[in-house]
């Protein structure tokens, strides 16, 4: 390439936005892993070198751990979930029924409100006293199940999922609706031709070439899961019994509450670990193909 | 048709639809009845509006919705803009390096970012939320112009070189006339996800001034409230819905520039 004075010019385009990733992504980065090597509170004046310390506690930390078993279970039931009925919306929309756009605007609105108005409706619906829940299971005589949903540890992180199926189902959605798009029509048709009904049409026709946007939502999910804390902190804040701990309210917990800094950000550097093999491995694997 | 056209397969998609429509619409419907009922829809939301701090926290929202999406916009245009009509120095470094910010979950940064605030003293100041939102939302920007930029044709720029125009004449003479519309896009998503925000003040605002409007529920919080009764959930849900009436006001009347910022921003990772 032949530098020449415009080539450095057009950098100056591209530094501001570089300075605040640099200071919000970057820095940031680089500090979590320096100080996972320090036991430090993040303001005193004592830092001390402990090696490999902090990464020994975090495998063998029960509450780290939960809260990885935790978090992968969410991502594995609401990616699946939402792109189950993000893509069963989207299919049934392709037909001749009335109304589209009603239905579109009801499946995607959750995704548009504040994680705030979601967190606080559903706490409300699984209120062991006043919840909508357990007022319907009374109305339908099943009193037996009623239940302090969010209270026990064995179904607050699945009623808790709901909330979060409830929200991106919509947005999962809109991508499959977009993508069946750019699907030629003429390929259904052929294959009615040859005797398939609409279950063979969408195994082997509408699945496979909807590839792109699988993956694009499992990256998604994948982060998504990741960045989850808002709902967590709002509703359960990780109880009971941590239950609904994740790697993302454990490092607040630590980090910013317990002023334990250099722990949090073993945890943190963990979370950033994991986001970008696993977004890099896909990336990968689908542009082999 | 994906979906067979005769009567019977048309009606089973449409019971089936209204029936995940139903489900769908069930959480927000119980929003907004609890909002209506208790000491009755007026009061409710009259207890609400004459709360201290409602218009505080709703003008802090605007403000920081305001600056945020400025500095996005600005930053974002110009960044992509070099990246896919300029030819700056490590051209894909920069691109790749900026892609980093889409992976990176920002919550797992709060420790450092938290130090850094503390050190400068950006509690008490809405620079709090401003920059680490519009940090967040900038590489997802810089994606969704370039990719729209990418397919501007570059002829209509050679024209204009070989008459002699720069770089940030093009930008604002051709290139920006012709982004109106991801420019829609982009700012009614910055507005959404920052009035939406509601963990970044919690993460770096300490002082009760300042906090945007999703920090308004707790002060109608019924855990307050003596045990026994039953609690007053109408103020609490009426504030819920105040929140999200402009995000209605919006969705109603740019439905499509919302939805094409989602189909633009995932299809091309």
């Amino acid at each position: 390439m032949n530098l020449n004075k415009s080539n450095v010019r057009d950098i100056l385009y591209i530094l501001p936005s570089f300075i605040f990733i640099t200071i919000f992504f970057f820095y940031p980065i680089g500090y979590i892993f320096g100080i996972s090597f320090f036991d430090w509170n993040g303001v005193s004046q004592n830092k001390s070198f402990v090696g490999l310390e902090n990464y020994k506690n975090f495998f063998v930390d029960p509450i780290a751990l939960k809260a990885l078993k935790n978090q992968i279970l969410w991502g594995i039931i609401t990616i699946f979930s939402q792109m189950f009925l993000g893509l069963s919306m989207a299919i049934l929309l392709r037909s001749k029924v009335r109304f589209k756009i009603v239905y579109k605007v009801i499946f995607f609105f959750p995704n548009i409100i504040s994680i705030v108005v979601v967190a606080y409706i559903f706490n409300k619906i699984y209120d062991n006293n006043f919840g909508e829940l357990n007022y319907f299971l009374e109305m339908i005589k099943l009193n037996i199940l009623s239940h302090p949903w969010l209270g026990d540890p064995d179904t607050a992180l699945y009623c808790l999922m709901v909330a979060n199926i409830w929200q991106w189902s919509g947005f999962s959605f809109l991508l499959y609706h977009a993508g069946l798009t750019q699907i030629n029509e003429d390929l259904y048709e052929s294959a009615r031709i040859d005797g398939a009904n609409i279950f063979n049409i969408v195994r082997s026709i509408v699945i496979p070439l909807l590839k792109p946007t699988h993956i694009a939502l499992l990256i998604l999910g994948i982060i998504g899961t990741l960045k989850t804390f808002d709902i967590i902190y709002l509703t359960t804040r990780g109880g009971p019994a941590r239950s609904t701990e994740f790697l993302s309210t454990y490092v607040f917990q630590a980090g910013i509450i317990e002023f334990k800094a250099s722990y949090a950000s073993t945890i943190a550097l963990m979370i950033v670990l994991i986001a970008l093999v696993l977004t890099t491995i896909q990336v990968k694997a689908y542009s082999r193909d | 048709m994906l979906i067979g056209q005769d009567k019977k397969t048309t009606i089973i998609s449409q019971i089936i639809l209204t029936f995940l429509a139903i489900i769908f619409s069930l959480p927000i419907l119980i929003m907004l009845k609890i909002s209506f009922v208790g000491k009755g829809f007026i009061n409710n939301y009259l207890q609400v509006l004459r709360f201290d701090y409602t218009f505080k926290f709703f003008y802090n929202s605007l403000i920081v919705s305001f600056f945020t999406v400025l500095i996005v916009l600005t930053l974002s245009i110009l960044t992509a803009y070099s990246l896919s009509k300029l030819k700056p120095i490590a051209k894909n470094t920069f691109f790749n390096l900026i892609l980093i910010g889409l992976m990176v979950p920002g919550v797992s940064l709060i420790v450092p970012i938290f130090l850094l605030f503390l050190k400068f003293n950006l509690f008490k100041s809405y620079l709090a939320m401003i920059l680490p939102i519009s940090a967040g939302i900038i590489p997802f920007a810089i994606l969704l112009f370039k990719n729209y930029m990418d397919n501007i044709p570059n002829d209509l720029i050679e024209a204009a070189k070989i008459d002699g125009a720069g770089p940030l004449y093009i930008l604002r003479k051709i290139i920006l006339p012709l982004s109106y519309s991801i420019m829609v896009v982009v700012i009614i998503w910055t507005f959404l996800m920052t009035w939406n925000d509601y963990s970044t003040a919690l993460f770096f605002v300490r002082d009760k001034e300042l906090l945007p409007v999703t920090h308004l529920p707790n002060y109608f919080n019924m855990a307050t409230m003596a045990a026994g009764n039953i609690p007053d959930y109408g103020p609490f849900f009426a504030c819920l819905v105040l929140i999200s009436l402009p995000i209605m006001l919006v969705y109603l009347f740019l439905q499509k520039f919302i939805e094409d910022g989602v189909t633009a921003g995932a299809s091309k990772n």
